[in-house]
């Protein structure tokens, strides 16, 4: 592909160096810290209706966690190398400090998983043929005793890692925020409020993935939906998105406000590069729309058919708008000039080791994970009912 | 209630032993000399230092390439190493070295990249605001317009040969020494006291018509002004701040990259010719560096016979110029090349050159040494002293090597016995 630059550009900065691949990093990461969070309004908050979808979350944090260093294993190469942080510790380096954060996140959610699921481990065990026992005997250390008791003390382990992975999760994906805001160097990534903007992002993103996934899933096997925890998680994922966006118009008005001379090169950033991306499609098709779809099921009484259409294609049109922030964020800093007079391009290409294919791969696999992951801990209850999607019934 | 307990001990101990087993595989695991001088393994400066190389210097590349090398070397490319386009060239230079024609695995690796893409001769040559004006650089698309190229996909290297990019007839490091002329002082001795202002014909910017009036009015009654400029044939290569080299071109293969018929240019524009059946064949040369076009087309161009404005020194100069010279010989060279002091100045010993001279030349040498170079060539030192003098920096580690390979004559020339006890 032949690069190209308008204005003043350096040479050195006609090639875009954090690909599409940093774009899916805090994508994937942010839908780990966003499910987590989400499980967590169960378990630590005690909200009841969200029990349905509590354990879901948490699976599905545990699955997006899996692959949120995929991205960047790719983008550096020589993925072996991945463990020498853990050997050789740098307590100084920012970028490390991610390795040691999604490590210490990684034991909570799989001890958290592990306490949840060891009534249906015991149970499968109890049931299982000759292999399975034997796998599900090792699953459960051995130890398969079961009672009130046992019950109990996991309920509150359960509660404790939850009330404790919260600000772990936090500080995941603000960690992530940290590393762009912290470049100072980069006039569109260097905020303090960057971190702030990630964490409410991330939980828009694992709101809406869950919601999307919740509804698709149920669609599909023909099951019904527990109404009250759709709405319930449509109204939170209503007040987050709203919290995330004005964050991030809150930025930008601060910046023009100040009106230093970066908002002289940020404003033509906005402007021309980014009109497309950032303006009509993270501000105006996916912010404002599913906006007003959101206020629309959360305020007025709607026929339950129509209420989670809505809620349906506002969570799929969040999950591109995050998708679209973390591209304006990643691509959009790197686009602009340290002369502050040029802009480069940026195509990542479609069959190259960072291109569109390899992407679509990367963001698929978590999907397709999750789903061998129910055979294992199965979300759901498995009630067959009428098919509800698209159908009323109230 | 403890055995009640037990799955969450067994739980919390497996997580503890995979921390202890990670903290024990840290001690063990974690390489030999890391952290001796900091947050890096100590052994790997050695073990990189100890890779062959696999770079090619350009000097192995002229064994077997000696007329590409000797084409390379007088053009505009001469200081970009082969290796920037055609890689790193070691398996290469293995396989051949080897004399095994017979492995064909080697053999196929050994094959040298030479197909490249616009981005192989755009990385440098892209037009960009960001670089020095006189770099050369191109928008690909402008250039093709200009040249009327049909198709957009030609390829850089159709018409310019990276070897020889623009056909220069002198060695480029022989090319005239131009000036740029920036401040006042780049021609005064000292800040003139008026504006320039108020100085009658005196340009703010030196431009080529400041001083090559006839030529430019010349060349501006011509079919080519309205197209081109001076610089679009006489490139112009900045060396410093203050000089450059200035490119004084008639080769046919430079008129040829603009007028030469080609599958992929617009037939009309601008006007082509075939080659060289144009001009018969190519045998009716006397010289490969004639100046075959310029010999019938000169008169398109513009008159041949560059005349300066007028001699820049004042009347008096020729017994004045031993001081001016003395006190900024750079600015004499920006004009005039070494060799043209020497002519005049070889004639006559200077009186500084005495019996004790050469006793003494030592700290006049390593005080000023551009002053020897006027008249010294640059190797004249080593004729004596066999030894790079005076000595270059870092040559406190190196003469170790040298005093090994040329014996400690060669010190004592000028080093009394003692000297080496003073640090051994």
């Amino acid at each position: 592909m032949i690069e190209s630059a308008n204005g003043f550009v350096f040479p050195n900065e006609m090639h875009v160096t954090w690909t599409v691949m940093i774009v899916l990093y805090p994508y994937i990461t942010g839908m780990v810290a966003g499910a987590f969070i989400v499980s967590s309004f169960y378990h630590v908050f005690g909200m009841e209706k969200l029990k349905p979808i509590a354990k879901f979350a948490l699976v599905s944090s545990f699955a997006f966690l899996c692959f949120a260093t995929v991205p960047l294993l790719n983008h550096l190469g020589s993925p072996q190398r991945a463990f020498n942080i853990m050997l050789t510790p740098n307590f100084s380096s920012a970028m490390s400090g991610f390795g040691f954060v999604y490590s210490f996140y990684m034991i909570i959610v799989i001890l958290e998983i592990w306490f949840c699921y060891r009534e249906e481990f015991i149970e499968k065990y109890t049931n299982s043929g000759n292999v399975l026992k034997k796998i599900y005997y090792l699953l459960l250390l051995g130890n398969t005793v079961q009672n009130e008791n046992t019950r109990k003390y996991d309920r509150k382990i359960v509660v404790f890692l939850a009330g404790f992975g919260i600000p772990v999760a936090c500080i995941l994906h603000g960690y992530v925020g940290f590393l762009f805001g912290s470049i100072k160097a980069n006039l569109w990534w260097s905020t303090p409020l960057m971190f702030i903007i990630f964490i409410f992002s991330a939980i828009v993103s694992g709101l809406s993935v869950l919601i999307f996934l919740y509804q698709l899933i149920h669609w599909m096997r023909k099951k019904e939906i527990d109404q009250r925890c759709y709405e319930l998680m449509a109204k939170w994922l209503w007040g987050f998105m709203i919290i995330a966006v004005i964050l991030e118009l809150m930025e930008i008005l601060s910046i023009s406000y100040e009106n230093t001379e970066r908002w002289a090169v940020l404003k033509q950033l906005i402007n021309g590069k980014l009109w497309i991306s950032y303006v009509v499609m993270q501000i105006g098709l996916f912010s404002i729309v599913p906006f007003l779809m959101l206020t629309f099921t959360s305020l007025l009484k709607l026929n339950n058919r129509i209420k989670n259409i809505l809620i349906f294609c506002s969570s799929g049109m969040l999950l591109l708008q995050v998708l679209f922030m973390r591209w304006n964020v990643v691509i959009g800093g790197q686009l602009v000039s340290k002369s502050m007079r040029g802009f480069t391009e940026y195509f990542p290409g479609y069959f190259d080791k960072e291109g569109i294919i390899v992407s679509v791969i990367i963001i698929l696999v978590p999907f397709l994970m999750l789903r061998l992951f129910d055979s294992i801990f199965p979300f759901f209850h498995k009630k067959k009912v009428r098919r509800i999607f698209f159908s009323e019934y109230e | 209630m403890l055995k009640d307990k037990k799955h969450i001990i067994a739980i919390f101990s497996v997580i503890i032993i995979i921390i202890f087993i990670g903290v024990i595989a840290g001690i063990f695991f974690s390489p030999e000399s890391f952290g001796k001088y900091g947050h890096y393994r100590w052994n790997a400066n050695n073990e990189n230092a100890s890779l062959k190389m696999v770079n090619q210097n350009i000097n192995t590349c002229k064994e077997c390439h000696e007329s590409i090398y000797q084409l390379h070397e007088k053009d505009a490319h001469y200081s970009v190493p082969c290796v920037d386009c055609h890689g790193a060239g070691n398996l290469h230079v293995e396989f051949h070295k080897s004399g095994d024609s017979t492995n064909i695995s080697a053999k196929q690796l050994a094959v040298m990249p030479k197909e490249f893409d616009f981005e192989g001769c755009l990385y440098c040559h892209r037009k960009l605001k960001a670089r020095p004006a006189d770099f050369p650089q191109v928008n690909q698309e402008e250039h093709y317009k200009f040249l009327h190229i049909t198709d957009s996909k030609t390829k850089c290297i159709e018409c310019h040969n990276p070897h020889e990019p623009i056909f220069l007839l002198t060695d480029v490091k022989q090319s005239r020494i131009h000036p740029i002329i920036n401040r006042c002082t780049e021609c005064h001795s000292k800040n003139p006291e008026k504006s320039f202002k108020e100085v009658s014909d005196h340009p703010a910017i030196f431009e080529c018509k400041d001083c090559h009036k006839e030529v430019v009015n010349d060349f501006n009654q011509k079919p080519h002004h309205k197209y081109i400029d001076c610089r679009t044939c006489h490139l112009y290569h900045k060396e410093n701040e203050t000089t450059g080299r200035i490119y004084k071109n008639g080769n046919a293969k430079f008129c040829l990259l603009c007028h030469e018929k080609k599958p992929f240019k617009d037939e009309k524009y601008p006007p082509k010719i075939d080659w060289p059946s144009h001009i018969g064949n190519l045998s009716i040369l006397q010289k490969s560096d004639e100046k075959i076009c310029l010999s019938c087309h000169s008169e398109q161009i513009h008159k041949m016979d560059l005349k300066v404005k007028e001699n820049p020194h004042p009347k008096n100069w020729r017994p004045e110029h031993k001081d001016f010279a003395k006190e900024k010989p750079e600015m004499c060279k920006r004009c005039h090349t070494t060799n043209e002091c020497a002519s005049c100045h070889l004639k006559n010993k200077p009186q500084t050159h005495n019996d004790s001279w050469l006793k003494g030349h030592s700290i006049a040498g390593e005080k000023n040494k551009t002053s020897c170079d006027f008249c010294h060539k640059q190797n004249s030192c080593n004729s004596c002293h066999k030894v790079v003098m005076p000595h270059p920096k870092g040559f406190d580690e190196l003469h170790k090597e040298v005093v090994s390979q040329k014996g400690r004559e060669v010190c004592m020339k000028c080093h009394k016995e003692n000297f080496c006890g003073q640090c051994h």
